[in-house]
């Protein structure tokens, strides 16, 4: 406690300064990220995908006293999936498609706004989203849906230099957060709808020139071309849009890949269709693949892996063991060895009939009579699969990981598919059963075993990611627009607010003065929730 | 008229038609100096030298067109869309359309492009009855689910009536299929153009079939058991008039079966559509109130009272929120004889829509 009481202050000191006081975020501030609490310095809040805070004002016993302390309208009509960073003191965050804003977190109120033009035309499948920035030194970093990778100055919103990633009319974007790593920034790009050839790049963060870029789909003469029948392999899909995550120790990055396309026919592209619906494990500094585990080979269900890779210390049936935490798409939770790939376990969270079970190896059992057909066939978990893009939590106080699972099946049906460049290639679809309108629940996971510890039932199907906090509370968000808070030992149901507005987006957590905030997105406008204080309105100014 | 604009007029006015859709590509120069094909879809329709209609790169994504003016067989295209305005400079040679294409933005950039467009087809290419035999999983696969296996409605419109409301000709109901009607529940779809031209050649044969039944009772009969003793009216609308606790039915004879409409009054738990659920709330003091659901999330619940009053209850204050499959209407079979039903089914199917 005395530790964070320290950093709460310092923070305080930055508050009324509004500077980066405390300097650049450095690629060691990012490491220690977790030191700084009172800060959310990247997507998930750390390298290892936690999506954690460890402030601990709010708890069980005083969350029904939090109060919105600001809105922020972004007047926008797109879907707001962005998850902000905080710098001492300042928010930084996409108002879809890709401008950027800085805030004061004490007041809400707009420090500098960059304004991005986006094409009359864009191919990103499902909005013109945005998750967020990357920041490392003096800049902030941001994938566009034109498939571009800018470079801000953080203390202006200047723009410093903009890369061409690659040609966006051939059905490329990106939309995910870039991950900051040493001097480099990692991302990938979107277009599994498409029939574009996924791949992850690093850039160099001071100039914006190419470091390495690895194909998630192999090229001829690379391991595991076989994979792909024919030319499949050029419009393999394989798309990377979420945030990986990062092991200094064993200096491998975590990325998840994918659906491989066409997405609902198989047919053109028979065999595993390596590297789609993976974890890939590279070398950060040369992009080279160590490892990788297929979750779903030959996927024809759409069924993206790529869920934030959570990756946690934990004793693990005797000893203690590097794992990686991950409920993906197609109903299991998987629990990987990091430095490996081993498989060490799978188990369903939600209701799946594709399966029969997974074997020694991990590998799914399938059950044929569920690949899609023309007339159509039912299927559990659906297209949008147990869970879908946004973040799962852990919790190291409960050794709990925390997933929004979508309880719902569909009806998967296969089309023909025609490669046109930017061009929708998708060879079928999904739509709802009519007796199965389908439900959510807030999920807490025992990693050792796969054991669902307790679950919040929710009235539909989630769309918002869950945020952990060493106070012991589980933030989430509904489809109907409810914020709630729950006791992450338990489940029990703290506190909502009714935002008004769908949230699919990410709670995060940190210090404005010396207080705790929680912030999320719904519909087109982010709240700040603080605690209410007895006897006093919540926006009292810190700085009269 | 000068006589010889009017010989001119006379002699390419009628001559080139270019009501129809058009499809091909623009090969336009991008930011980077490289070269790309773009899909261009127009659907253009000629009165005099005006020419009307929308265009875009497919049959879903459509802008109107500003101004057309087809002078001999110049064709001269304006239209907006997203912030830049098109300027199309084109030449009709029969079924071919090529010319210039300039877009100037907002902010002041300019791409120019060639374009090159063939008339599209007017008439379904994919007409066999091994086409339709196609459509036909197709439909069961994906249209079923709303419009009956058979065509004959539910949530969706009857598609054995043959009335359609976005227009009936195989190109009107091929751009339906694909675009979905805006504002209603009909989505769009991702078919590839082959498979939804097999689609219209099914859903045309439903209509052909002629399938639609004929209402054996006496419409008249019907509106007076509707207006009187039914006690319908309470409930629904038809044409503005009526209750608003069940669906108006100013167009329910373009919608349902004959029946499907009988079974309504029959047996109206068999299908209750979806805005229309019915929930039972049980206050703490043990009172019930059963309505029609209008919302509803983990905390609330809003619905309709018998009363058509508009309540919201939190879900923590009542001692139970009980969904039901049971429709709030009475069940006409005991009530009215046989024939009367089929008077009332009868005045029903005649409903389609405003006069």
């Amino acid at each position: 406690m005395k530790h964070y009481r320290s950093v709460a202050f310092a923070a305080l000191a930055v508050a009324s300064s509004l500077s980066l006081a405390n300097g650049p975020v450095s690629y060691e501030r990012l490491l220690r990220a977790d030191s700084e609490p009172g800060n959310w310095l990247m997507y998930s809040g750390n390298y290892r995908g936690h999506r954690y805070s460890r402030l601990d004002q709010i708890t069980p016993a005083n969350a029904h006293r939090l109060r919105p302390k600001w809105v922020y309208q972004m007047r926008t009509t797109h879907k707001v999936e962005t998850s902000p960073l905080v710098v001492d003191g300042i928010m930084y965050l996409t108002r879809p498609p890709n401008d950027v804003v800085a805030l004061d977190t004490e007041t809400g109120r707009e420090l500098w706004y960059y304004r991005y033009k986006v094409p009359d035309r864009v191919y990103v499948c499902c909005g013109q989203v945005n998750r967020g920035l990357a920041v490392l030194g003096n800049r902030l970093f941001m994938g566009t849906v034109d498939a571009k990778l800018v470079a801000l100055d953080i203390r202006s919103g200047r723009e410093l230099w903009k890369t061409e990633v690659t040609d966006y009319t051939q059905g490329y974007g990106v939309t995910v957060a870039p991950l900051p790593l040493k001097d480099k920034v990692i991302i990938g790009v979107a277009g599994g709808e498409y029939g574009i050839r996924g791949f992850i790049d690093a850039y160099e963060a001071e100039t914006g020139k190419r470091a390495w870029r690895f194909y998630t789909v192999p090229g001829p003469d690379e391991p595991n071309f076989g994979t792909w029948d024919g030319d499949s392999w050029k419009t393999g899909g394989s798309s990377i849009w979420v945030t990986g995550a990062f092991d200094p120790d064993l200096n491998l990055t975590y990325w998840g890949t994918g659906n491989p396309g066409p997405d609902w026919n198989g047919e053109n592209r028979r065999g595993d269709n390596l590297y789609s619906d993976c974890m890939v494990a590279l070398d950060p500094d040369t992009g080279k693949l160590r490892w990788y585990f297929q979750y779903t080979p030959h996927d024809v269900h759409d069924w993206d892996s790529v869920q934030v890779p959570v990756l946690v210390d934990a004793p693990f049936r005797g000893g203690q063991r590097k794992l990686l935490l991950h409920a993906n798409r197609n109903g299991f939770f998987y629990v990987l060895d990091r430095a490996t790939g081993e498989f060490l376990l799978g188990r369903p969270y939600v209701k799946q009939t594709w399966a029969t079970g997974l074997d020694a190896k991990g590998r799914p059992v399938r059950v044929p009579e569920t690949f899609p057909t023309e007339s159509g066939v039912a299927v559990w978990p659906g297209v949008t699969g147990g869970q879908n893009w946004y973040s799962p939590s852990y919790s190291p106080a409960t050794g709990l990981y925390y997933v929004a699972a979508q309880e719902q099946g569909n009806i998967y049906f296969k089309a023909e598919a025609t490669y046109k460049p930017g061009a929708n290639f998708t060879g079928g679809g999904g739509k709802p059963i009519p007796a199965d309108p389908g439900w959510g629940a807030v999920r807490a996971i025992v990693p050792e075993t796969g054991e669902i510890k307790w679950e919040h039932r929710l009235l539909t199907p989630p769309w918002a990611g869950l945020l952990a906090t060493a106070g012991n509370v589980v933030f989430g968000g509904t489809s109907e627009g409810n914020f709630f808070a729950l006791d992450a030992r338990t489940g029990k149901h703290l506190w909502r607010f009714p935002a008004g507005g769908q949230v699919i987006a990410h709670p995060i957590s940190y210090l404005s003065g010396a207080k705790q905030q929680v912030a999320i997105a719904a519909g087109d406008v982010l709240i700040a929730f603080a605690l209410e204080e007895s006897g006093a309105p919540v926006t009292q100014s810190r700085r009269d | 008229m000068d006589a010889l604009l009017l010989i001119l007029a006379l002699a390419f006015g009628p001559a080139v038609d270019v009501s129809g859709r058009w499809s091909g590509t623009a090969l336009v120069r991008n930011e980077t100096g490289g070269q790309v094909d773009m899909p261009v879809v127009l659907i253009l329709r000629q009165e005099g030298d005006r020419v009307t209609g929308t265009g875009g790169p497919d049959d879903s994504i459509q802008f109107a067109i500003r101004k057309g003016k087809l002078e001999g067989d110049r064709l001269t295209l304006e239209a907006e869309a997203e912030g830049s305005t098109y300027y199309l400079d084109l030449k009709v040679e029969g079924d071919q359309i090529t010319g210039a294409t300039r877009r100037r933005g907002s902010d002041g950039s300019e791409q120019t492009g060639k374009l090159t467009l063939k008339r599209g087809p007017e008439k379904n290419p994919f007409d066999t009855a091994a086409d339709a035999a196609v459509g036909q999983r197709y439909f069961l696969g994906h249209c079923a689910h709303c419009h009956g296996p058979e065509g004959e409605g539910g949530r969706g419109i009857n598609l054995t009536v043959g009335r359609y409301r976005m227009g009936g000709s195989d190109q009107e109901i091929f751009r339906t299929i694909r675009r979905g009607i805006p504002g209603s529940e009909m989505p769009g779809t991702e078919f590839s153009e082959k498979e939804t031209w097999r689609l219209v050649a099914f859903v045309r044969r439903l209509a052909r079939a002629g399938a639609e039944e004929k209402a054996s009772g006496d419409p008249d009969a019907g509106r007076r058991i509707y207006e009187s003793r039914g006690g319908c009216a309470q409930c629904h609308m038809v044409r503005g008039s009526g209750g608003t606790l069940g669906p108006d039915l100013t167009e329910i004879g373009l919608r349902r079966s004959l029946r499907f409409l009988e079974q309504s009054l029959t047996d109206p738990g068999a299908y209750v559509p979806e805005d229309y659920r019915t929930v039972t709330v049980v206050t703490r003091a043990g009172r019930e109130i059963a309505g029609v659901r209008l919302n509803e999330d983990d905390y609330s619940i809003q619905l309709r009272d018998l009363d058509e009053t508009m309540r919201s209850f939190l879900k923590s204050d009542a001692r139970a929120v009980r969904p039901e499959k049971r429709s709030l209407m009475p069940a006409y079979g005991s009530t009215l004889s046989g024939r009367e039903i089929q008077d009332v089914v009868a005045y029903l199917s005649s409903l389609r829509g405003k006069p």
